[in-house]
């Protein structure tokens, strides 16, 4: 029973996501820990899933073509191409699209079928907590190399956060197998500028079994296109045949909860993760997919009084991330300004957590409990404000460079944000 | 490195064409190999676009899914957290409604958040079993013929696949005479089999297994502590002739080591929605929870409400007594249309799908004939006769079924020549249509 017993113990060990969302829910706090939207799914999306059950034929409701349901794959391909930095890259929807459940199972399958044992992935910390999971669950060895801190910089994402050249250059050896790149970043909301890549790209071309996998499900929360575009690493060039570039629906269209998750890249790539999808899950739902593949189009047409529905969005995040710099701001939780995504990395050195705290009983701390998943628990259940510890998003090893930092995400209503401000200052006292 | 005095796009061009040729041949997992061949299942679902055939090859109804089902997702959706991430390992109210259901069916109190875990299709489910329990070199004794699935993830989990046959005694012309050897599942079983899996009813048989068979089964398995049994019991809805659909894991001494898997896509018609689920013991159970928190994070959340809704609604109207009703006229309607044309059906007990007898002379692929799939140069397994009776039959009857020898141990593969698998769970006028094109394919060649 060795087998069941070390990975199923390690498979049945609660996450910081099963720690904090009934924490939450229990204390009345205003959720602004996980990161998934409190409204609906825009009008027209919610339509197209109800005309997706609802078809008159049963077609849409059966299986679906295993790589990826073909008007999604299609729709894609069509957007991809459309994005004028893509546009000299060649898209075929039939060989260059995959999709699963989630970004998270376009991960994973990514993972299982291009690593072999004891393959090394490099992960930039703080790195999402699943890409660790996954890459060991694959047998794999997750690596790790940080991101810089400069708080003494503009207090923006991409200023505060840099890489270490040499940290990075040394971290790469002859096992690693992948990089993991996430722009828009989460936590911290850094996006990858031009330079960065490039310079990826360099050591990427000096490791020939090197591959780099893009997460951009952020990739339409950007909030100054003119100093901080989105870019995508499979864009640059020689790194196509690379790369495979994932994004999903679920943070873009607030559908968090219907699991589409698609990944583009180089035939070799794709068709290698759908060999393994076909005997995983056999396909993602088709009828989410459906959906989501009409969903693409109405999005890129006028939306409201924008050019798009993607114009929109970002405008209306970049408004709800000023409300909540400025209630955070106000406590002294100083915010980083993210460039991107809907999380706020801030700066908690100024406000104290009670001893009582770090005793606690938890699910899934590391013991003893580190002083920022202390400081959560105590936002969540006293101040009534949930905010999510940046200490699951490191290595073991590096857990107290999250000691001062808390996230704290935006894609709440306005009357969530303004009601989390009303409780942070009624407790912890304007600055 | 490249000269820098060629522009950053020719470079680029330059360099991607040295990749490309030596990325044919990128290094994967291991046993990746096993899985580059097409998935049969999905290869002749494509066939039957192509060719325009009847599919009756991969089970999914051609029928839609009932007017309950579809009004309950639409009604999930309008509660905006329904859209949102859900509780991984199952959304609290389809576990909840699971447990309602099946407690009595078990014989037990189930507690809806440690026994019950949900996936993202049945199929998922295997996956996340065969991850969590199978390691490198440990066994996995499937009876067969099998859903390939298992063999498939048991494969590229490290895991050794023995097959244990179900054989034809062939003296009713039902399922009922296929019959496990208890004597052979004895000598087959050792302290080194991990898990067996047993399915009922059985696809493709369709053989629903009695209490006194899955009790023999039980004898045997408790002489193995560390064994697990995995019943899938995906076609649990569709039990015809009054018979009863036995659950392995209530047998005495078996709740502890059993895995029951099911499917709300083959009860509720809705196989493209992905919602699976297992029952079991906690400590079998919450590894599945945590292994699908780390591969999916979690289920989809407006199916996983809906079918929730569903399971009060079926209960409520009667569906599932009108489900198996509807499910065994038209097992009836295929197996009288395919004894009329001359392939002997194996009647099924139970489930989705009819074996038949090709032997007959004008179901032989004729001499030097093609009937190469596009697969058929890389896997043998294509150029088996029911392979290639299977490609004649969707390429010029225009009727696509399944080819079983997919579904045996390679060592075990002949009684699936004559054999062809088709699915009954399709509209009525599917099935007249399919058995009209075969006698019409059958005149054609005599």
């Amino acid at each position: 029973m060795s087998s069941l017993s070390s990975l199923s113990s390690s498979l049945s060990k609660p996450t910081v996501w099963h720690e904090f969302s009934p924490l939450a829910s229990a204390s009345g706090a205003v959720n602004l820990g996980q990161g998934f939207p409190n409204w609906d799914p825009p009008g027209f999306v919610k339509q197209a899933l109800k005309d997706a059950v609802d078809v008159p034929g049963p077609a849409v409701n059966q299986y679906c073509r295993s790589q990826c349901h073909l008007p999604l794959a299609t729709a894609l391909a069509d957007e991809y191409k459309a994005r004028p930095s893509w546009s000299h890259l060649p898209i075929d929807p039939l060989t260059n699209i995959v999709s699963s459940v989630g970004c998270t199972q376009v991960m994973y399958c990514a993972f299982r079928s291009l690593l072999s044992p004891g393959d090394e992935v490099l992960l930039l910390e703080p790195a999402f907590d699943i890409y660790a999971s996954q890459v060991k669950l694959c047998g794999g060895e997750p690596r790790f190399c940080s991101l810089t801190t400069d708080l003494s910089a503009p207090l923006t994402s991409n200023d505060v956060f840099k890489f270490d050249w040499e940290k990075l250059e040394a971290a790469i050896t002859e096992k690693t197998r992948v990089l993991v790149l996430n722009t828009p970043h989460n936590p911290t909301g850094k996006m990858f500028s031009m330079p960065e890549l490039s310079r990826i790209a360099e050591m990427v071309e000096a490791h020939p079994n090197l591959l780099v996998f893009s997460d951009e499900v952020y990739e339409h929360m950007v909030y100054d296109d003119a100093s901080s575009p989105h870019i995508s690493f499979a864009t640059l060039p020689g790194m196509w045949d690379r790369t495979l570039t994932l994004s999903s629906a679920g943070k873009t269209f607030s559908t968090t909860g219907w699991k589409v998750g698609w990944g583009v890249g180089p035939e070799h790539i794709i068709k290698k993760m759908t060999d393994l999808q076909n005997w995983v899950c056999f396909s993602a739902p088709s009828v989410t997919q459906e959906a989501i593949a009409r969903s693409l189009v109405r999005a890129r047409q006028p939306y409201l009084e924008y050019s798009s529905f993607y114009a929109w969005l970002a405008d209306d995040y970049r408004r709800k991330r000023a409300i909540l710099t400025e209630h955070l701001a106000s406590v002294g939780l100083t915010p980083i300004s993210p460039q991107g995504g809907f999380f706020i990395c801030a700066d908690s050195s100024s406000i104290t957590c009670p001893d009582s705290v770090y005793h606690e009983p938890s699910l899934s701390a590391p013991q003893p409990m580190p002083r920022d998943w202390a400081l959560a628990r105590h936002l969540t259940q006293t101040v009534k404000v949930a905010a999510i510890p940046p200490s699951p998003f490191y290595s073991p090893a590096n857990v107290a460079e999250a000691s001062h930092y808390l996230r704290f995400a935006f894609c709440k209503t306005d009357e969530e944000l303004e009601e989390a401000g009303r409780r942070l200052r009624e407790h912890l006292g304007a600055r | 490195m490249l000269s820098k005095s060629l522009t950053s796009a020719a470079r680029g061009t330059l360099l991607m064409s040295t990749l490309a040729r030596s990325l044919s041949t990128i290094q994967t997992a291991p046993r990746m190999d096993l899985v580059s061949g097409p998935n049969v299942f999905a290869s002749f679902s494509q066939q039957a676009t192509k060719h325009g055939a009847v599919n009756l090859g991969q089970g999914f109804p051609s029928f839609a899914p009932p007017d309950f089902l579809v009004e309950a997702a639409q009604e999930a959706m309008t509660t905006p957290l329904n859209n949102q991430y859900t509780r991984p390992g199952g959304n609290p109210q389809l576990v909840q409604a699971l447990a309602d259901y099946y407690s009595p069916k078990f014989g037990r109190n189930l507690d809806a958040m440690t026994e019950i875990a949900t996936s993202t299709g049945a199929q998922e489910g295997i996956w996340l079993i065969i991850m969590a329990l199978v390691g490198e070199g440990e066994e996995v004794v499937c009876v067969e013929p099998y859903f390939d699935a298992y063999v498939k993830a048991a494969h590229l989990g490290g895991g050794t696949i023995t097959g244990l046959p179900l054989r034809s005694t062939g003296s009713t012309g039902t399922s009922a005479d296929f019959e496990l050897d208890i004597p052979e599942l004895e000598k087959t079983l050792s302290d080194k089999s991990r898990v067996l899996i047993l399915n009922t009813p059985h696809n493709p048989t369709g053989k629903v297994f009695s209490r006194d068979e899955l009790q023999a089964v039980a004898d045997v398995v408790k002489k193995y502590p560390n064994l697990i049994v995995v019943a899938d019991e995906v076609y649990e809805a569709a039990v015809f002739e009054g018979l009863t659909h036995e659950r392995f894991a209530t047998l005495d001494g078996m709740w502890e080591r059993t895995i029951s898997v099911f499917s709300a896509g083959k009860t509720f018609s809705c196989t493209g929605w992905r919602c699976g689920y297992m029952i079991g013991p906690s400590n079998l159970i919450t590894p599945l929870q945590g292994a699908q928190g780390v591969i999916a994070f979690a289920g989809v959340t407006p199916i996983e409400v809906a079918v929730a809704s569903a399971f009060k609604k079926a209960e409520e109207t009667g569906y599932f007594e009108s489900y198996a009703k509807m499910m065994e006229e038209k097992r009836d309607l295929l197996v009288n249309g395919l004894r009329d044309v001359g392939l002997e059906p194996v009647v099924p007990q139970g489930g989705y799908f009819t074996l038949c007898d090709t032997s007959a002379s004008w179901c032989d692929p004729p001499a030097g004939s093609g009937y190469s799939s596009p697969e058929h140069e890389t896997d043998p397994l294509w150029g088996r006769r029911d392979f290639r009776v299977a490609q004649m039959f969707t390429e010029d009857a225009k009727v696509t079924g399944i080819p079983p020898s997919a579904s045996y141990s390679p060592h075990n593969r002949d009684p699936a020549d004559n054999l062809l698998r088709f699915a009954h769970c399709k509209e009525d006028s599917d099935l007249t249509e399919a058995v009209r094109r075969l006698k019409e394919f059958k005149a054609s060649r005599s």
